[in-house]
């Protein structure tokens, strides 16, 4: 029933020509220490993203969904299969352009934050913009401090990451994804290291970033709670993709 | 289960990661401990080579050109009872000494060696007259360390130490330096010793060298007695030893000797239990084993070197004779004055054999058993001086060349005024004088040497006495030499040319009356005239009182004058030579301390590396920090567990280094024996270890990496034990921005305040020595730089709003993120490339403008020495023509000669601590009037722009001790350096040295000379060399100025017209840059190793950059995955670390640039610039390099797996 499913969707993604990010059937494997043969984790995996869609990836430890997000946010390359981003495939990219499609396509946001320690709030928000230029123009400025008034740090500007609260830290990891408006914006886990309260509070905050900046968003979640707020729900298992909830309108 | 189980479990479940901590620990251990063994090696391998020199002998009279019988000494052999010698009331009764071995009375005189074939020559060779082999000794009889302990048979070392006449033996330094072999025919040339010294006027000069053609029979080894020598130095002397009977036959000094070595005297006494334990102590731990004689063990107690002496030198005044001073009781003929007259084979009798003949003896200390003799009945002795004039004038008439006699009465009137004379009827008639007549008597000043000063007096004549009785004695004229034994005045050899003629009445007086004085004066006239630095008496003659007999006086004035007399006035002093080569081996250059100080930067390095590598260790056990502090651990418990396993570990570390030490210091005693014998002179460095040192040593590596380790874990335990349980990483920034306001940069300001005052008060001050000001203008701007970078990266981690974020601000924050350990590679880089500036810039190089009177050279072109003095003035053309030299050759020459007084090298060159160091006589007038040298800086309250003038003993008169006494201290000038170094003295010392006559005298050092050819001597006024030493004759050391262009020939000409006197020259340029290559080879192996502490420095920066990437490798993952590309990761994180190299090598080459300011702006010393920017070019490319090799290891890998949630 789930490969029937699959396939259909597989079908249905392959006709869509406004699509956002798409996946065709991609294999990836890794090669483990202690084993001989390496061991596949995608195999022939499908994925069809539209534009400001919100999708959770779902599945058990192991299953490949870090792989996947690696695949998704162009930091792999799958060794089968496509993976196109508004149409193009991005295995025809370089390294270089590679890095400059994550940064001004995509947004990262951690199960961990990885702030920098070194620079302050605003300052880490405005990191992404040092990867395409040497000095951070006004503008990302300005819409840095107001995409942290809008999450709320907008007294914590100038504070270190030290200085923060779990929360505080991966709100400004949300904003820092969010700081060259990419139109896609890809979590790992990222209420895993949160109380309730704050894991609800980001919860809130992606799909609202996720409506209020048209953002499609992925999120790879092991919290139901989070993927039953997503529009989609895809499980990751024996390396395909499966859609186990479909649309729901937000 | 103790804390001690815990920190052993500790260690061994983590001892991968300790495994660096041991490796940086040995390191430092090994060359800490390595650098006291070199210490320990080269103090004992100086006292391995000083007591092989001296071999059996404890003590040595040296009497110089003074010659006392050979079996003065002979009452003092084994089975001989020392009672009636020795002082029953001394320290040690004679029944307590027992005799073990001869002693040895020799020739010791000086000489060159050259090959028949003229292939080689040597000059400055010592030769030795010996009977037979017995001064050489079995190498297997030698236990000291580095002897070679062949098994030679009877046969074989007898054949090779019986000397055979005609044939000589060699030491292995003049065999190797002449490629001498058995069979070998050599000529060995040496000065004629001359009764009187060959200053004085009437000496003659032809003929002051022998040759003798001799064989070589063996080669004698150092450890087989081949290397004797009484002068401390650990460059083997060039020996020659040859059969006695062929030096007396050739010298005429049958049955003299001039040097008495003697071995130690056994004790015969039962040693404390103290004793021996001092002994053992000294033995084992302290390595001393050579403190007693070879082969003995220290439950033997041996006299004491200076107790030994000081009780043989009161036996002297028993054993000697009238011989052993050179004195002679004659008597004189029947009709003479007197019946016993006291004469000496040195012509003139000096005041302290005057003052000893002419006193009343009081006790008989010569021979007390005999009694006083009744010497009140004895006249006091007349004193006669008999002088050689060159003319007697009255009107035309002249009498050439006459002997005039200054005598009291009955030789002339009693009363006889200073200015009347007694002529005989002789020259009467041949000046048609008559009482009243005036003579103008002309002469020349006996000790104006090659000057000739000629001096005329007027005497109006008192009367005429008859050519019989008083007035026909020829003994009168003493035995001057050139003229006593000349049959005719055509075979005199006056010492000086005879410019008045001497006519046929002239030749017939000396055939009939030889040198029977024509004149005699008053002896306060004769002596006003005649007295010189070598006496004021030719004779002393007694007469015999009513009741006694001719034989009696002369048995009561050998008496009075030997009781009189110190022995050592006349040079007969022994010296506790073997306890002065330990004194020297015992205060020899620090090499432990030189050695620490060279690898100062290399311990700083392993230290810091050690330092590091423990705490990057112990901040991987975060997690277990915490759950010991969870668990109720205090911190300062939890550091202390850890420092517990940090004391293991250094103690593991330095145990280890032990090892390392070893090969450590054998390898730098190679790099001493081969790469920088320059700075040493010589390859016979052994290793010597003593248990102390390797057990202090020890102690201290542990202590001081336990201390290293113990200031890393200074914030252990800080952080609560949830962050260390969850593994957060420690945020500097969060805690920098609520931390104090940090002093840094007031600390940076007042430190470049300093810096520049100090600069600046120094380009006006007159002092030259450098070195103070530009290490301490250096390390003031080092500290600077170094709080200057720490504040900047305290403001940058601290930040402000408004600072614009660009990639230089990243860049920069990521240097702030860890400040200590960034402050720490950049202060390892600032200090490393610091010395090596320093080192470049002080690195000296005699060639930067020799000609300039500044210079090291003087300007002048040429120095020379001579084994044999030159008696001859270079400078004039008399002088030169006597010499046999070519005045056109020498047309622009000019030479400035030193009279030169052995002693002591004390330059650079000797390792030993010089006791004594060789004295050279000049007129300071010479040198001040060319403004030769450039001063380095005079004693306290003397005025250094007097120069050479300092050495007048007026202008060296210091406010601080005035002193107008005639024992006041002579004033002496020295190279700076050698005076600090070689001397251990600084400016205003004084040293003691004793004269001819036995008697101490002190030189104070005034001032000090930068960086001169002067190096390894103490120059004095002439005047007051000659005072002191009469008897060194003529001049052996030579500056001599002459166009450079013309250097080399008049070098050539002079060194092959002079070889017979040992002349050798060479280029002072070239004499400069030997004793330069001295100082530069210490700087090379300072740069050696400073470079490797950079290197170690650079391991540590690698160390940093790595341990900074395992960190940072998840934020390299999240810029990768923000956009950065891996490239411009790559480029910020080189741009990083490129920017704490520069920083470094900035802050180092700033703050010696500054530094070296001052000399920049003198002309003193020239900065070798071209050096310095391959030095820093060099630097710059290896850092950039190793930066580039860590930054692309730190990237290596999949950065993205640290991006994975656990």
């Amino acid at each position: 029933m789930a490969s029937t499913l699959g396939l259909r969707l597989k079908c249905r993604l392959t006709m869509r020509p406004n699509a956002l990010l798409q996946l065709i059937d991609v294999h990836k494997s890794f090669r483990s220490g202690t084993e001989a043969a390496p061991i596949a984790v995608l195999r022939g995996a499908n994925l069809m993203l539209a534009g400001g869609e919100s999708v959770a990836i779902v599945g058990p430890s192991g299953s490949g969904k870090s792989t996947l997000l690696n695949l998704l946010g162009a930091l792999d390359r799958p060794e089968q299969g496509q993976v196109m981003f508004e149409g193009q495939d991005l295995a025809a990219l370089s390294d270089s352009e590679l890095a400059a499609f994550r940064n001004q396509k995509v947004g990262f946001i951690f199960q961990s934050h990885h702030l920098l320690p070194h620079c302050n709030v605003l300052e880490n928000v405005l990191v992404p913009v040092l990867a395409q230029r040497s000095v951070v123009p006004a503008t990302f400025e300005s819409r840095a401090r107001k995409l942290l008034e809008r999450v709320g740090l907008q007294d914590r500007i100038t504070h270190w990451p030290g200085q923060l609260s779990g929360g505080e830290r991966q709100r400004v990891a949300v904003v820092r994804a969010l700081i060259n408006e990419p139109p896609l914006l890809l979590a790992d886990e990222p209420t895993g290291a949160l109380d309730r309260d704050s894991a609800a509070s980001l919860t809130r905050l992606l799909l609202e970033l996720n409506q209020e900046e048209k953002v499609a968003l992925i999120v790879v979640t092991h919290s139901p709670s989070l993927a039953d707020r997503m529009q989609r729900t895809l499980t990751l298992g024996d390396g395909q993709l499966r859609e186990t909830s479909i649309t729901r309108q937000s | 289960m103790t804390l001690r189980t815990l920190a052993g479990r500790s260690l061994q479940r983590h001892w991968r990661l300790h495994l660096g901590v041991v490796l940086g620990a040995c390191l430092g251990a090994a060359i800490l401990i390595g650098a006291l063994i070199v210490g320990d090696s080269v103090r004992g391998s100086l006292r391995s080579g000083g007591l092989e020199r001296l071999g059996p002998f404890h003590l040595a009279l040296s009497s110089g050109d003074r010659f006392y019988r050979s079996e003065l000494f002979s009452a003092i052999e084994p089975h001989h009872t020392l009672a009636g010698h020795l002082a029953t009331n001394g320290p040690i009764s004679p029944s307590q000494i027992e005799l073990t071995e001869p002693h040895a009375s020799l020739l010791h005189l000086a000489g060159t060696l050259s090959r028949q074939d003229r292939g080689a020559r040597v000059n400055h060779v010592e030769v030795f007259g010996i009977r037979e082999g017995s001064l050489f000794r079995r190498a297997s009889d030698v236990t000291s360390e580095g002897a070679r302990n062949e098994v030679v048979s009877d046969a074989v070392w007898e054949a090779r130490t019986q000397l055979p006449l005609g044939r000589m033996s060699l030491n292995e330094e003049l065999a190797r330096r002449l490629r001498a072999k058995p069979g070998d025919e050599m000529v060995l040339r040496l000065q004629k010793p001359s009764a009187l010294s060959r200053d004085a006027v009437i000496t003659p000069h032809e003929e002051t060298s022998i040759a003798l053609r001799l064989v070589v029979h063996s080669v004698i080894r150092g450890e087989e007695g081949g290397n004797l020598s009484l002068r401390s130095s650990q460059i083997p002397p060039s020996n020659v030893f040859v059969r006695r009977e062929d030096l007396d036959a050739a010298l005429g000094l049958e049955g003299r000797a001039n040097l008495t070595l003697m071995p130690a005297w056994r004790l015969r006494e039962t040693l404390s239990m103290g004793t021996r334990v001092r002994r053992w102590v000294e033995k084992h731990l302290l390595g001393r084993s050579n403190a007693v004689p070879s082969g003995s063990d220290s439950g033997t107690s041996w006299v004491e070197g200076s107790t030994q002496a000081s009780l043989l030198n009161g036996a002297l005044g028993h054993l000697w004779e009238l011989a052993d001073a050179e004195l002679e009781l004659r008597t004189p003929p029947g009709e003479a004055g007197g019946s016993v007259e006291l004469t000496t084979r040195r012509i003139f009798l000096d005041d302290a054999i005057i003052t000893a003949a002419t006193t009343p003896m009081r006790t008989n200390r010569w021979r007390p058993d005999l009694g006083p003799f009744g010497t009140n009945e004895m006249s006091q002795g007349a004193t006669i001086l008999t002088y050689f004039v060159n003319e007697m004038r009255v009107g035309t008439n002249a009498t050439p060349y006459s002997m005039v006699t200054a005598a009291p009465s009955p030789w002339v009137p009693a009363g006889l005024a200073d200015d009347e004379i007694v002529i005989n009827e002789w020259l009467a008639s041949d000046l048609n004088a008559r009482p009243g007549s005036v003579i103008a008597l002309s002469y020349y000043q006996l000790d104006s040497g090659s000057q000739l000063a000629e001096r005329t007096n007027h005497f109006r004549v008192r009367s005429i006495v008859p050519m019989q009785g008083l007035y026909a004695d020829r003994t009168l004229m003493p035995e001057f030499p050139g003229l006593a034994k000349a049959e005719s005045t055509r075979d005199w050899d006056a010492g000086f040319p005879l410019k008045h003629a001497i006519r046929k009445q002239d030749e017939a007086y000396w055939k009939q009356y030889r040198g029977t004085p024509k004149a005699f004066v008053s002896i306060t006239a004769g002596q006003k005239m005649w007295a010189n630095r070598f006496g004021r008496a030719t004779a002393i003659r007694y007469t015999s009182p009513a009741a006694m007999t001719a034989a009696k006086t002369r048995d009561v004035v050998e008496a009075t004058v030997l009781s009189n007399l110190d022995p050592a006035a006349v040079g007969l002093r022994f010296e506790p030579v073997r306890e002065q080569a330990l004194l020297a081996a015992e205060q020899s250059q620090d090499f432990a301390g030189l050695f620490i100080g060279f690898s100062f930067f290399l311990i700083l390095s392993a230290l810091a590396l050690m330092s590091m590598l423990f705490q990057f260790g112990v901040e991987e056990r975060q997690q277990e920090v915490g759950v010991l502090l969870a668990l109720g651990f205090s911190a300062r418990r939890v550091r202390g567990l850890l420092l517990l396993e940090g004391v293991l570990i250094a103690t593991l570390g330095s145990t280890l280094g032990l090892v390392g030490a070893i090969g450590y210091s054998k390898a730098m005693l190679w790099g001493l024996g081969t790469l920088w014998k320059d700075a040493v002179g010589t390859s016979s460095l052994h290793f010597h270890a003593s248990p102390l040192t390797l057990i202090a040593g020890w102690l201290g590596a542990i202590l001081i990496g336990s201390v290293s380790m113990a200031w890393a874990l200074r914030k252990q335990g800080a952080r609560p034990a949830h962050e260390l349980l969850q593994k957060i990483p420690e945020d500097n920034f969060a805690a920098a921005a609520i931390g104090r306001r940090g002093w840094a940069g007031r600390v940076s300001l007042v430190c470049l305040l300093a810096a520049i005052g100090l600069s600046v008060a120094s380009v006006f001050s007159a002092d030259t020595n450098r070195s103070g000001v530009f290490f301490g203008v250096g390390g003031l701007l080092l500290v600077s730089g170094l709080t200057a970078v720490s504040a900047a990266l305290r403001r940058i981690a601290t930040g402000h709003e408004g600072q614009a974020l660009g990639r230089s601000l990243f860049v920069l924050r990521a240097l702030a993120r860890r400040r200590s350990r960034s402050l720490a590679a950049v202060g390892l880089l600032a200090s490393g490339s610091f010395l090596v500036f320093a080192i470049g810039a002080n690195r000296l190089d005699s060639s930067q403008h020799p000609e300039r009177r500044s210079a090291g050279t003087g300007g002048f072109s040429l120095l020379a020495e001579s084994s044999l003095p030159l008696l001859r003035d270079l400078d004039t053309r008399e002088g030169q023509e006597a010499l046999g030299l070519d005045p056109v050759a020498l047309k622009q020459v000019s030479v400035v000669p030193f009279r030169v007084r052995a002693g002591d090298d004390s330059s650079c060159l000797n390792l030993n601590r010089a006791q004594r160091p060789r004295l050279l006589g000049v007129r300071p007038e010479a040198l001040a009037s060319r403004s030769a040298f450039q001063f380095a800086g005079a004693a306290s309250g003397l005025d250094v722009s007097l120069g050479w003038k300092l050495l007048l003993s007026d202008a060296a008169k210091s406010p601080a001790a005035p002193s107008t006494a005639s024992d006041a201290p002579i004033p002496a000038i020295g190279d700076a350096a050698s005076i600090q170094w070689a001397l251990g003295r600084g400016l205003g010392d004084l040293l003691t040295f004793v004269d001819e006559g036995g008697h101490e005298f002190q030189v104070r050092l005034v001032a000090g000379l930068a960086n001169s050819v002067l190096q390894g001597q103490l120059v004095i006024d002439e005047r007051e060399f000659v005072k002191r030493f009469p008897s060194a004759a003529g001049a052996q050391w030579f500056l001599i100025d002459c166009p450079p262009s013309s250097a080399l020939s008049v070098s050539a000409h002079l060194s092959k017209v002079l070889q017979n006197f040992g002349f050798e020259s060479e280029l002072a340029v070239d004499r400069l840059a030997r004793f330069n290559a001295i100082q530069n080879t210490y700087l090379n192996t300072f740069q050696l190793l400073g470079g490797l502490g950079l290197v170690l420095g650079s391991l540590g920066l690698g160390v940093v950059l790595l341990r900074n990437a395992l960190e940072r490798r998840s934020e390299w993952a999240t810029q990768l995955a923000l956009g950065f590309s891996s490239q411009l990761i790559s480029r910020m994180v080189l741009q990083e670390h490129m920017l704490l190299l520069c920083l470094g090598v900035g802050v180092g080459l700033v703050s010696a640039v500054v530094a070296l300011l001052p000399q920049l702006l003198s002309s003193v010393q020239d900065v070798p610039v071209v050096l310095l920017a391959g030095v820093l070019i060099s630097m710059l490319l290896f850092g950039c390099l190793a930066t580039f090799v860590a930054t692309r290891a730190a990237m290596r890998g999949r950065l993205l797996d640290n991006l994975r949630s656990e």
